[in-house]
């Protein structure tokens, strides 16, 4: 019993930041263990994210604040349902690409990675703990600069250029966020979000500050037509780091705009003109990435402008939360957490065929069914959440925002996504029909690690499995003390 | 006592007569015995002796086929056997015994059908024996690779998919109205004003063409000029024997339909005239030619019966009074026109084939082969309208919608830094005016 | 939740993990890899004849798992569901023998066996669904485990192949998920119950159920090989034998069928559906495609896309039966679901037989191979008697009942449908028997293996004859009190009769 209430009392959230922080430096002071070092570190991760799922499940919604001070002038830190799906992803995904990563760098990236990718991971776990705008700022600016240096990790020319671009576009977006706090903190005179929310009343500024904030964000998430950043930083970047890359970076800076704009904005805007506009945006995305993505020849960039559609449809939860709030807004939580586990299943794939063959044309895929079973199955199995198609978590999201489009009568968006899918199985089909005949001109394999494969089909799998347990993330999902008027829980 | 076990071992007999020519007719059985072809008439014999009637029903079997012996029946019966027993004598199976014996099995399998059309006492029984005994006797007519057989079979297999679908309607009809199959119930019922007449079309359609009555009787003479004896004597107790009884017991008694007697009886009176000017002057005595007498006194016969059935149409009285005479009628005539065709067919070993298939039926399959040929391109044109000429063309159109080419050069890849600049203020702009 | 209702579950199992572990089977584990499957199949059998046995006292089987707010993933036995899986079930112990005789020594038989068993398991999930999401979740399942086993052989055509089949399948399954959003958006359930849940909703959303049927109609259409939805069928006759007799016979086709069957009975409902008036649209287009499958038959050379497109043509009798809308044509059309399955299996099963043993891929080859593989060929006499209409073999049954729900309904057109197709199922099937039977063989057949003095391999040659005498017994014994037709009059009955 003291055991269980202490494991209770105990500050999983802090350790949610301080773990991976600690591992960083670790990983710095140490590089001849850096890799147990990191294991060990993700998995602590994956520890504590269980024990603040338990005490969210008992507690409720959770906030810490550090050291003690309260805002406005102290920074707090919030759990509730969202957060804990994001840092249970961020966790799992970041768990299984740690695995992965063991076996991928050689030695010598391999110190260059790890610290950096614990710094990420602590930048992560804090951005979906923070309280409040400017916490948000730091936590983002962290996390842009830690993605970056490890988008040009290997530091080619094609790394450098496309992470040259990333940095760029994120500094822009960041600094675009940066005025948008200042013009809240100005004139509401404070950055911490619930004070905020209470606080909050339509003006010029508000106005100005919503523009800046969410196009910045949506740059960061490489919204259409925003997106020109993510398929050369995606595909350029070796295979670990575009899965985090496409898994859960983006997911971040989505996170805070979801956040923000239900909280702040929603009510004292004009929220329908843009959420229609967000919707319109989020369709020519899924259209122009899904067709892009058809057109590629290459494996990496055909990925990536997979993610550019899948982003898409994220924004499609603007339009459609107006009177089914809480469909909306679990579709919206499924499909980030399935398009998590299959894209990062799929940039792992991708990755050991590339050490495989040696390139990643996909027209030249050398029966790769055959030889890399288990890669082929977990490119499948993710490109089957992909693609939406029962059982999959991917096809309980499409599904939760087709019931919302035609319960509210929006056929252009049911006909938007539908089109989208059938694209997505037109690009994802096109590189298993690839996988099953032979090359050309045959090549000689080289071998993959057990240790590559089998993270990539645990994550595919754990797309597919999503499809059935709707049940146990509902109620994860549904944990929450400030509740809106339009009746979407946060 | 004695009597009513008298009536088991006849209704065994029965089963027995019909279920060992067919467990005979498969190969490995039937190489094994000698004689094969007599001993599987055996039983049928049997019964054709013993004076004893039965009818009895197999309730699991098909709708619940029931099987009759009486009188009448024996007449033909008796007729059949003989006729069998005669052509099995004459069509000696094939010398070699290495490869499968199909002249016996197909033997056996008519034989079959023949049999259970005659013992059979409902529709649906008469309905699947008829089908074996068709297809059967097809195969016996094509199966020594004779080209002129060949082609009569083939004239043989049209009439029978033709006669058959007519039959199955008329089935249907009957299942339409009743439930019950037999022969006497379904004339019954059939025959009441109210029930429909398409049924006796689909009949008189069926067994017209299935007994060759004139003017559909060009096949007829044709496998009767082949030459070859056991076919002519398998016609007669097999397809023409059975088609005839098929009629005597489908046709509903119903007496209303004036003009079809009418019809009736003038293509009977037409056969008769046509096959007493061609047996007159074909010359009787000539040592040659007497293959056409044959057939058309088969025709002449079929032709009598179809005037009796005319005028039947017009006053089922008569049909009353006189059916009775039929089945000896058509068993002593069916025994009379086997002796004529064994003593006339001295062993030939050329075949005429005079074909007297008329020029018009013969472009109108011409001409229907013609039509579904076209119809396979037109089904090929159609094609164009499949969902893949659809998938082409969209994708046709989304290539020429691409300005930006993203596969080897990244540098290129993307638009100017200028434009990207523009589109997220115009974004940072457009939100914040439309946040009003 | 007790013992029973786990049953339809298990069901689903006994083959979703055989098929799992021969994934990982090596290549030579033959042993394993059969005694699985024959495991897997013995045990769905069992289960399924536990299944057939508690219905016929009373008991009730479903499971029921959640898998969205407010709709569950149900397995229920049911009449109709019942049927096609015992189908389903039987078909796939006969052809699991049937493909390890034929695949001896083939490359990738782990993987082709692992699908294999995928596929049968998505087919009795479709059978055993007991709302319309379950539905769907199987029948996109089905999509996904059938592609590999088209392109199983790995040549550019069987790829080309594989991507028609998915062009279609996955639109349709598109189309499907819309029209199941739409229904669900309007209704708040999808259960099947007989005679339709839709009795209640009100006149103003007439129109959205009609554009509903054709959505969900169209999407079933496109596995039932409706005109113009049939384009991937014959492409996919390029899989091994056994794949075409599974998919033709029971899964993929019949699947489509069945989906069709069910969305009428347990969704609309016949009368209601009747009374929107979709039903005289379905039954023009399933005639338009039972005569246009039959003329293309025709016209082909190759054996086994004669035989897919006399598939195309011979499922629409099951859309038929459904359209014509009366307790007797429905007989007709849900019993035509297993008679065509047991003939068309018996079909196919012979054109891999002629195709392993002899190397004959047409029908021109096919010259007098009724000396040198008699037992096939009768076999496969039997199934083309059945599919022309002549009795005693089932297909026999299935016209009739067609035909008198037709003559039933004041649909007298159909009759004529019906015969017309009699005629052209005679024009394409009587020549290849002729062919076979009569004809003199050719000196040298294009590419023979000897079986010593057998015709051919055992676990080639039973099969098509079980089958074949399965369909003489269906239609032989058609008033016995377990046969297909008995069934389908007791679903027929539920539908119509009772409250």
């Amino acid at each position: 019993m003291a055991i269980q209430d202490a494991l209770l009392a105990f500050p999983w959230a802090v350790a949610l930041i301080f773990l991976p922080l600690a591992g960083a430096l670790s990983c710095f002071l140490f590089p001849r263990i850096i890799r147990t070092l990191g294991l060990i570190t993700s998995f602590s991760i994956v520890v504590s994210v269980v024990g603040l799922g338990w005490q969210l499940l008992e507690q409720g919604s959770y906030r810490h604040t550090i050291g003690g001070w309260s805002p406005p002038l102290g920074i707090e830190l919030y759990a509730d349902g969202l957060s804990l799906l994001m840092l249970a992803t961020t966790a799992l995904v970041g768990f299984a690409i740690s695995i992965y990563s063991t076996a991928y760098f050689k030695p010598t990236l391999a110190v260059k990675f790890w610290p950096i990718w614990m710094c990420l991971l602590a930048a992560l776990n804090a951005l979906f703990l923070s309280a409040d705008i400017f916490n948000l700022y730091v936590t983002l600016e962290l996390l842009g600069l830690s993605a970056v240096a490890l988008t040009a990790l290997t530091g080619s020319k094609e790394a450098f250029s496309g992470a040259m671009r990333y940095l760029l576009a994120t500094l822009l977006a960041s600094l675009a966020y940066l005025l948008g706090v200042a013009l809240l903190y100005h004139n509401f005179g404070s950055v911490d979000i619930s004070l905020l929310a209470a606080q909050i009343q339509a003006s010029p500024a508000v106005w100005a500050a919503l523009g800046l904030m969410a196009a910045g964000l949506a740059l960061k998430t490489a919204l259409f037509p925003l997106h020109f950043w993510l398929p050369p930083a995606h595909s350029s970047a070796p295979a670990p780091v575009s899965a985090l890359l496409s898994a859960l970076v983006i997911k971040a800076s989505f996170y805070i705009f979801l956040r923000l704009w239900f909280t702040l904005f929603e009510p004292v805007v004009d929220s329908e003109t843009i959420s229609t506009l967000l919707g319109l945006l989020g369709c020519a995305a899924i259209l122009w990435g899904s067709i892009q993505a058809l057109r590629q020849t290459r494996l990496k960039l055909l990925i990536a402008y997979s993610t550019v559609a899948q982003v898409g449809y994220l924004f499609l939860v603007f339009p459609l939360s107006a009177s089914m709030g809480s469909v909306a807004w679990n579709a919206v939580a499924y499909l980030i957490i399935s398009h998590a586990l299959a894209k990062s299943a799929m940039f792992l794939s991708a990755g050991n065929m590339i050490s495989f063959g040696g390139h990643d044309r996909i027209a030249d895929l050398d029966r790769v069914v055959q030889r890399l079973p288990l890669t082929a199955a977990a490119f499948a199995l993710a490109g089957v959440s992909i693609m939406g198609i029962p059982p999959s978590g991917g096809f309980i999201g499409k599904w939760l925002l087709l019931e919302a489009a035609v319960t509210q009568g929006q056929w252009y968006l049911v006909a938007v996504m539908i089109i989208g899918g059938l694209l997505a199985a037109a690009y994802i089909f096109k590189v298993i029909g690839y996988t099953f005949s032979p090359a050309k001109v045959m090549h000689e394999a080289q071998s993959v690690s057990a240790t590559m494969q089998w993270p990539a089909l645990l994550l595919a799998i754990g797309a597919i499995l999503l499809g059935l347990l709707y049940v146990p993330v509902l109620s994860m999902l549904s944990i929450s003390d400030v509740v809106i008027a339009s009746g979407v829980g946060l | 006592m004695s009597s009513s076990m008298y009536i088991e071992f006849i209704s065994v007999t029965l089963l027995i007569a019909v279920i060992w020519p067919l467990l005979l007719s498969i190969p490995p059985l039937h190489r094994r015995l000698p004689w094969p072809r007599h001993l599987a008439i055996i039983p049928a014999a049997v019964l054709a002796v013993i004076p004893i009637d039965v009818s009895f029903n197999i309730p699991w079997l098909l709708y619940g086929t029931g099987f009759a012996i009486d009188g009448n029946i024996r007449w033909i019966l008796g007729a059949f056997v003989v006729i069998w027993f005669v052509a099995a004598t004459i069509s000696l199976p094939t010398k070699e015994k290495s490869s499968p014996d199909y002249a016996t099995t197909l033997f056996l399998l008519t034989f079959t059908g023949s049999l259970g059309v005659l013992l059979t006492a409902d529709l649906v029984g008469f309905f699947s024996f008829s089908t074996l005994m068709g297809y059967g006797f097809y195969g016996l007519l094509i199966q020594d690779g004779n080209k002129a057989l060949l082609k009569i079979g083939r004239h043989y297999l049209y009439v029978l998919i033709v006669a058959d679908i007519a039959l199955f309607e008329a089935l249907l009809l009957v299942a339409f109205t009743t439930e019950n199959f037999q022969y006497e119930m379904v004339r019954q019922t059939m025959s009441e004003i109210s029930s429909s007449p398409i049924y006796l079309y689909m009949v008189l359609i069926g067994f017209v063409l299935k007994a060759a009555i004139w003017p559909f009787y060009f096949w007829l003479t044709a496998a009767f000029n082949s030459g070859s004896r056991s076919i002519a004597l398998l016609l007669i107790a097999g397809p023409i024997t059975m088609s005839l009884l098929g009629l005597l017991r489908w046709m509903p008694a119903r007496d209303d339909i004036y003009i079809l007697g009418f019809v009736m009886q003038f293509i009977g009176a037409a056969a008769i005239l046509h096959s007493v000017l061609k047996i007159l002057t074909s010359g009787m005595f000539k040592q040659g030619t007497r293959r056409f007498n044959t057939a058309w006194l088969v025709i002449t016969f079929t032709g009598l019966f179809s005037l009796a059935l005319g005028a039947a149409l017009q006053d089922q009285n008569l049909w009353q009074q006189f059916s009775y005479l039929i089945y000896p009628a058509i068993s002593i005539f069916s025994l009379l026109v086997s002796l004529l065709i064994l003593s006339s067919f001295k062993t030939h070993n050329e075949t005429v084939l005079i074909d007297n298939t008329p020029v018009l039926i013969k472009n109108i399959f011409h001409r229907l082969k013609e039509w579904l040929c076209s119809t396979q391109q037109l089904a090929s044109a159609i094609k164009l309208t499949s969902l893949t000429l659809w998938i082409k063309l969209g994708s046709f159109i989304m290539k020429q919608y691409q300005h930006v080419s993203s596969d080897h050069k990244i540098r290129a890849f993307v638009p100017d830094w200028k434009i990207n600049i523009t589109l997220f203020l115009i974004l940072v702009l457009a939100i914040t005016w439309l946040a009003v | 939740m007790n013992w029973n209702d786990w049953i339809p579950l298990l069901v689903v199992i006994t083959s979703l993990l055989p098929g799992l572990i021969i994934f990982t089977l090596a290549e030579d584990n033959v042993r394993a890899r059969v005694m699985l499957n024959l495991f897997g199949a013995f045990a769905k059998l069992a289960l399924v004849g536990l299944m057939l046995w508690g219905v016929y006292f009373g008991y009730h089987y479903e499971t029921r798992l959640p898998l969205l707010p407010n709709s569950d993933l149900v397995l229920r036995a049911g009449p109709l569901a019942l049927l096609f899986v015992t189908l389903s079930t039987i078909l796939w112990l006969v052809t699991t023998v049937y493909a390890i005789g034929y695949l001896e020594d083939s490359p990738h038989r782990s993987r082709f066996f692992g699908f294999f068993s995928l596929c049968v398991t998505a087919t009795v999930g479709v059978a055993l669904a007991g709302n319309l999401i379950t539905f769907l979740l199987f029948y996109e399942l089905l999509t996904l485990a059938t592609y590999p086993l088209i392109v199983h052989r790995g040549t550019e055509e069987a790829r080309q192949a594989g991507k028609t089949y998915l062009r279609y399948t996955i639109s349709g399954g598109a189309l499907m998920l819309i029209g199941t959003v739409w229904l669900y958006s309007l209704t708040g359930t999808l259960e099947f119950t007989p005679k339709g849940f839709l009795s209640n909703i009100g006149e103003q959303h007439y129109p959205a159920l009609i554009g509903i049927f054709a959505l969900l109609i169209t999407g079933l259409g496109v596995k039932a090989a409706l005109v113009p939805l049939h384009g991937w069928l014959p492409l996919a006759m390029i899989a091994p034998a056994p794949v075409s007799a599974l998919l033709h016979a029971v899964a993929v086709v019949k699947a489509g069928a069945f989906g069709i069957v069910r969305v009428v009975y347990d969704v609309f409902g016949v009368e209601f559906a009747a009374g929107l008036g979709v039903l005289k649209p379905l039954a023009w287009l399933a005639a338009f495609t039972i005569i246009y499958g039959s003329i293309r038959a025709l016209f082909q050379d190759d054996l086994k896309r004669r035989l897919a497109y006399s598939t195309i043509s011979q499922v629409s009798y099951i859309a038929l039966g459904v359209a014509i809308a009366g307790p007797i044509a429905t007989i007709g059309g849900v019993v035509h679901l297993v008679h065509q399955g047991l003939m068309k299996i018996t079909l196919f099963f012979c054109a891999g037989n002629l195709a392993e043993t002899l190397g004959i891929h047409k029908v021109s080859e096919m010259n007098g191979v009724g000396r040198r593989m008699p037992w096939t060929m009768a076999a496969f006499t039997i199934g083309a008697f059945g599919m022309i209409g002549a009795p005693p073999v089932a297909g026999f049954i299935s016209k009739w009942y067609l035909g008198l729900g037709a003559l039933n309904n004041d649909q007298s057109w159909v009759i004529f449908v019906l015969a017309g197709s009699s005629l052209l199922n005679a024009a394409y099937f009587l020549p290849i028997l002729h062919r076979a039977w009569f004809m003199p063989s050719p000196k040298s057949w294009p590419h023979e293996h000897n079986f010593g003095n057998k015709e051919t391999a055992w676990a080639l040659l039973l099969p098509p004859l079980i089958t074949a005498a399965m369909a003489l017994a269906a239609g032989l014994l058609v008033t016995m009190p377990f046969s297909p037709l008995e069934w389908a009059k007791l679903i027929s009955v539920r539908e119509f009769y009772q409250p």
